[in-house]
């Protein structure tokens, strides 16, 4: 590497009273490329960028050494730096912007405070930032509130607002990680052509390998506090030298690979979905006074089956299980389960069926009572269920659910605050799978926990499925996860079907552009391929507010193959083959 | 700005409404009447009497007659001063009234915040320790125990202030009722300052302020200020409902010729058109300050104004 | 966790020792005249340790007896202000929607009224020296606050997961409010009733100041404190005793009170 370094660190550490967060971590960075810093939660690698920019808390003990361009960093000398040659982004754009100033004032204040500019003239350069970083409709949004803006404008809004003063360094902390996956791969060809175009070096943090091998050049594994792996990007992802960083590429899940064949048709298929649909009323007197999160939606799942359901925000598939679940009144169509319709019954006939089709949601500190400890949380449904049980029965069923999501008994008397993410989840599953029931609902079950933890509860829900003949509904943003679980996917956007079918068949070829999109936008593990991927994306914008659907087919405002008729007839999903069903109305031309 | 202004004002009437209509017959409802303390008359008089006043009608139509008479600003007679209309006995003590009461408001205000952002700025130092202690005890203290402790150190021991006696537009026998209301809600308003500053100032976006290298009074001025404002601002009701109520204790206490009395003396006297008249007074005196914090909150909020989805 | 008894508990157990135990240590009740010692300051002969008052009668046993008054309406109202706020608030934050919005506007409304509205409007209804009047005059303020927060917890609880986990489980409505919303809410019931127990002292202390509380020849630390303030001048220990109990009683409250709320019920309004 002939170009000097930009950034130095030697012997960085941070410590909190005896607990170490940084443990002596040392790296350069050059101008014009990019480190990116991978590790798991509790690695330490945000600490360690804070730490730099002097934004921990006034507790926290730092040593070590940092020089920014020769300038020191460390114990207050970089504080005339902060803003002007090293600037920082953050994960929650929306928490991380003062919410009662305007985007046009808080992009442009860094040029009021660093450079001297009058705020007019500050506000006609923020203009011509957020241009820059891709924002439409700029004049509107230089006086919108953060929270009118979506989650990728904001994030771009920030960017903007880091670039104001021409850093030489950007430190980002898990820009993409709040953000779609679409707008993921926007926001991250965005960096790379910054870097590019400004020669600014960029460190960025993530626990994604998918964003380090679309944007990192030099990569740094770290793991509770310490630097495990370092070297190019290349290096680390095909010829990982540690442990650790061989099991996190393993645990990340690929869009390769076989994917679970459906079973065959002559298979049983315990619940039927036919029309499902969930409005909402508004409150006030807006002019649109519904909001309609699920429109009309029809599957199946077979016994012994996943069927995963892929979408963004916006997409309603959450409210589709709650509504399936009895969570939430559905407004329209039906769930049959064993011949039985679903929203009919009530009281203790709804109760009777509940044993059979069971949910997990997706925080798991939050699925557990505080106050109740394991055996408690998990006897619950046995209590409410089945009360002829008594409590030795009782006690019985509830090892038994532990013993098998791999928790042992001394789990029984621990309570949720004392657990980890993934500990919890095992709880949760167990608590849904004691009363042996025929359907798991899964509410994007693995999405909160790290990749390595994730990888292990997804064995654990394909072992369960295979053991038990479970049928799952699994409900996730994160399509190679689906790849690896379910054998039939079912697209939505904006509260529709788009596209289903066999999850092989369906990712292999596409026949959506939604469903080519979203594919498009997962993040592969080659560098170069994923490099050349970013480069060749078309911009496509955010997903519009389910307020404001559009007319006729809801994606045209982002298809880069609408035409006029697709603002006029809504298109319904029509049979491509026996299996697999697409609703676009150009379909069949696109296929050539 | 206007829209949600105007939503808020229209909301008022309704709670108005609810007010005056409450009160009339929850007061008419209570056993004796206006005519009861005095010696015994003999029923004739009584019953001309209760016809002078309108007394002898059912009540719907009292309420009635009470509501035209609302319409044209007339509050009715006194029944107790009977020379007096309760509009001009109102209007004698309500100048007072109101003067100490918006003081103390404004006072507290004035001292309550910086006082609070300024200890929430140096927190876990002793000066903000020391803070938090004095308002404490400022909490605690009603204004019946402030007040003639304060008469008896400034007013007695050490005599600064005037206690006792008034002499009107001398400012001087004002400065104590007026600190002596104003200090409570002044040490609430410090801790609520400061608690809500505390917070504010470990968001995100705070973070994101120092990221940006900026300094610490825009940070304090331009970031932090207006979010921490919003439980203090949404405290603004509640404490001009606490005002009123302690500045009947402290025109008692210091003797002043305020209105306050009136209220009191009115319901013991079943004076019911002075009763409703101070009532009135008094619920609008409120109402409008609960407004004006409304719409100071949606200021402070945009999310409030613009509607967040 | 380690559970540390503060200060204030045993300040507050050291007042109610005193109090209960007081007729026992003086040899003076409440309401006896001392035709030889009126008005005196505080002394040691004739057992006045805390002087007497315009009528002769003993301040310390008077003190003691406000302060038993005082605790007693302060504890019952109390549980009736929880009481109320936690029936109130538990069920609005659980219905939600226009149940909710209309139960939550009429705290509003009553909580931006001055309290003396309610004070006059009962004070008019209810003959005067009525024990019930004050009660309900109390407990009528007293609950509102109860009620805001334990709303607040209860909309938060219910829309947190083990909440639609029990529901998916089969859980019926009382099972889930008394197995999951009632131990999650407890403690910051618990904190802010050690809150409102010096709001309600206060209140009843300010009654007794405007005429309207407690009634001869029984006192309570704001009967004593008016009569004090009437005499502050010549007899300022008629004004000091009873300020100073009241004082330390409040801020013994509050301090207990300040310390539950941090550990039990953080984050709140």
């Amino acid at each position: 590497m002939t170009e000097p370094a930009l950034l130095e660190v030697e012997g960085l550490g941070v410590s909190y009273g005896d607990s170490r967060a940084v443990h002596d971590v040392s790296f350069s960075l050059a101008a014009g490329r990019c480190l990116g810093v991978i590790g798991e939660s509790g690695a330490g690698k945000s600490q360690a960028f804070l730490a730099l920019m002097d934004l921990l808390p006034a507790r926290a003990r730092v040593v070590g050494q940092a020089r920014l361009a020769g300038q020191s960093l460390l114990g207050g000398a970089g504080a005339g730096l902060r803003g002007r040659e090293v600037a920082m982004i953050f994960q929650d754009p929306l928490s991380s912007l003062t919410p009662h100033m305007t985007i046009g004032d808080q992009v442009a204040e860094p040029l009021v405070a660093h450079r001297g500019m009058g705020w007019r003239q500050a506000r006609v350069r923020a203009a011509q930032l957020l241009d820059q970083v891709r924002v439409n409709d700029v004049p509107r949004r230089l006086a919108q509130y953060p929270h009118e803006l979506s989650g990728g404008m904001r994030q771009r809004a920030m960017i903007a607002m880091a670039l104001a003063c021409d850093p030489k360094l950007l430190i980002a902390d898990e820009p993409t990680t709040a953000l779609d996956v679409s707008v993921q791969a926007q926001l991250l060809a965005l960096l790379r052509d910054l870097i590019n175009e400004r020669r600014m070096a960029l460190a960025l943090v993530t626990h994604d390998m998918g964003v380090i091998a679309a944007l990192a050049d030099d990569v740094q594994v770290m793991r509770g506090g310490s630097v495990v792996e370092r070297g190019p990007v290349r290096q680390i992802l095909e010829r990982p030298a540690h442990d650790y960083t061989r099991s996190l590429l393993a645990a990340t899940p690929r869009l390769e690979g076989a994917a679970p064949e459906p079973k065959t048709s002559s298979a049983r298929v315990p619940l039927t979905v036919r029309d499902l649909a969930v409005r909402f009323r508004l409150p006030g007197w807006r002019r649109r006074t519904e909001l309609v999160a699920v429109d009309g939606v029809s599957f199946d799942v077979a016994e012994g089956e996943a069927l995963g359901i892929v979408g963004e925000s916006g997409s309603g598939k959450s409210t589709l299980t709650r509504a399936l679940l009895r969570l939430t009144q559905a407004s329209g169509g039906d769930a049959v389960w064993l011949g039985r319709s679903l929203r009919e019954l009530d009281g203790d006939a709804l109760r009777a069926v509940r044993a059979d089709i069971q949910v997990v949601f997706q925080d798991p500190f939050a699925s557990l009572d505080p106050t109740m400890s394991v055996a408690e949380c998990v006897a619950e449904p046995l209590r409410a269920l089945r009360p002829e049980m008594d409590a030795t029965a009782r006690a019985a069923a509830v090892q038994r659910a532990l013993d098998s999501v791999g928790l042992d008994a001394s789990f029984a008397t621990r309570r949720s605050p004392t657990l980890s993410g993934g500990q919890c989840q095992r709880v949760a599953i167990a608590r849904a799978m004691v009363l042996q029931p025929k359907l798991l609902v899964c509410d994007e079950a693995v999405s909160a926990l790290d990749v390595s933890i994730q990888a292990q509860i997804l064995e654990l829900l394909m072992r369960i499925k295979r053991e038990q003949g479970l049928s799952l509904v699994f409900v996730s943003h994160n399509l190679a996860v689906v790849r690896q679980l379910c054998e039939r996917v079912l697209v939505m956007y904006l509260g529709r079907e788009v596209e289903s079918g066999p999850t092989g068949r369906v990712f292999a070829a596409p026949r959506h552009p939604y469903t080519r999109m979203l594919l498009e936008s997962v993040p592969i593990l080659d560098p170069e391929r994923e490099r050349a991927r970013l480069a060749a994306l078309p911009a496509s914008g955010d997903t519009p507010s389910p307020v404001d659907r559009p007319t006729g087919c809801a994606f045209r405002t982002r298809c880069p193959e609408a035409r006029p008729q697709c603002a006029a007839v809504r298109p319904e999903p029509e049979p491509v083959d026996n299996s697999q069903r697409v609703a676009c109305l150009r379909w069949r031309e696109l296929e050539n | 700005m206007l829209a949600y202004a105007l939503r808020r004002i229209v909301g008022l009437a309704p709670t108005l409404f609810v007010l005056v209509t409450l009160s009339f017959f929850v007061i008419r409802l209570a056993p004796g009447g206006p005519f009861d303390q005095e010696q015994t008359l003999p029923p004739a008089i009584r019953a001309n009497l209760d016809a002078a006043y309108g007394l002898d009608r059912p009540l719907l139509v009292q309420y009635g007659r009470y509501l035209a008479g609302l319409a044209h600003g007339d509050l009715g007679p006194s029944f107790r001063f009977k020379d007096f209309r309760v509009t001009e006995l109102i209007a004698s003590g309500l100048p007072l009234s109101l003067t100490i009461g918006l003081s103390a408001a404004v006072l507290a205000f004035l001292a309550g915040v910086p006082l609070g952002a300024w200890a929430a700025w140096r927190d876990r130092s002793r000066v903000a320790a020391a803070l938090m202690a004095f308002s404490m005890l400022g909490v605690v203290l009603p204004a019946f125990v402030i007040g003639p402790l304060l008469a008896l150190v400034f007013g007695i021991y050490w005599p600064i202030f005037r206690v006792g006696g008034y002499v009107p537009g001398d400012p001087a026998y004002l400065v104590l009722p007026v600190v002596t209301l104003a200090l409570p809600v002044a040490a609430y308003v410090a801790r609520l300052t400061r608690d809500s500053m505390r917070e504010v100032l470990r968001s995100n976006f705070i973070r994101t302020a120092r990221a940006k290298g900026l300094g610490s009074r825009a940070i304090l001025w331009r970031h932090a200020l207006r979010p921490a404002l919003i439980p203090v601002v949404s405290y603004l009701g509640p404490a001009t409902a606490f005002i009123v109520t302690g500045s009947l204790v402290v025109e008692s206490v210091f003797g002043l010729p305020g209105s306050g009395r009136y209220l009191v003396q009115g319901a013991i006297d079943r004076d019911y058109t002075l009763v409703m008249g101070m009532i009135l007074v008094y619920g609008v005196f409120t109402l409008v300050c609960n407004l004006v914090a409304d719409l100071a909150y949606g200021w402070l909020d945009p999310r409030v104004r613009v509607g967040a989805p | 966790m380690k559970t540390r008894i503060s200060p204030a508990l045993w300040v507050l157990g050291a007042l109610a020792v005193l109090a209960l135990a007081a007729p026992f240590i003086t040899p003076w009740s409440h309401d006896t005249l001392d035709w030889e010692h009126l008005a005196a300051p505080p002394q040691l002969d004739a057992s006045h340790w805390f002087g007497t008052d315009r009528l002769g009668r003993d301040l310390f046993a008077r003190g003691m007896q406000a302060l038993r008054v005082s605790l007693a309406l302060g504890l019952l109202a109390t549980l009736v202000s929880v009481g109320i706020g936690v029936a109130w608030g538990a069920t609005a934050g659980y219905l939600g929607g226009r149940i909710d919005a209309a139960m939550m506007r009429f705290v509003d409304i009553v909580y931006a009224l001055p309290y003396v509205f309610i004070v006059i409007i009962l004070s008019t209804v209810f003959p005067r020296g009525s024990l019930a009047a004050l009660f309900i005059a109390i407990g009528a303020v007293g609950w509102l606050t109860m009620a805001r927060i334990v709303r607040g917890q209860t909309l938060s609880l219910r829309s947190r997961e083990f909440v639609a986990a029990a529901i998916a489980g089969g859980a019926r409505t009382p099972a889930i409010l008394w197995r999951h919303i009632f131990p999650n809410v407890i403690g910051a019931v618990i904190a802010y009733a050690t809150l409102t127990i010096p709001q309600v002292i206060l209140f009843e202390s300010f009654l007794s100041f405007l005429g309207l509380g407690v009634q001869e020849p029984y006192a309570s630390l704001g009967s004593l404190i008016n009569e004090g303030a009437q005499e502050m001048e010549s007899s300022p220990w008629m004004l000091l005793v009873p300020a100073g109990l009241l004082t330390l009683l409040l801020i013994a409250f509050n301090s207990l009170g300040d310390g539950l709320r941090r550990r039990l019920a953080p984050g709140d309004d």
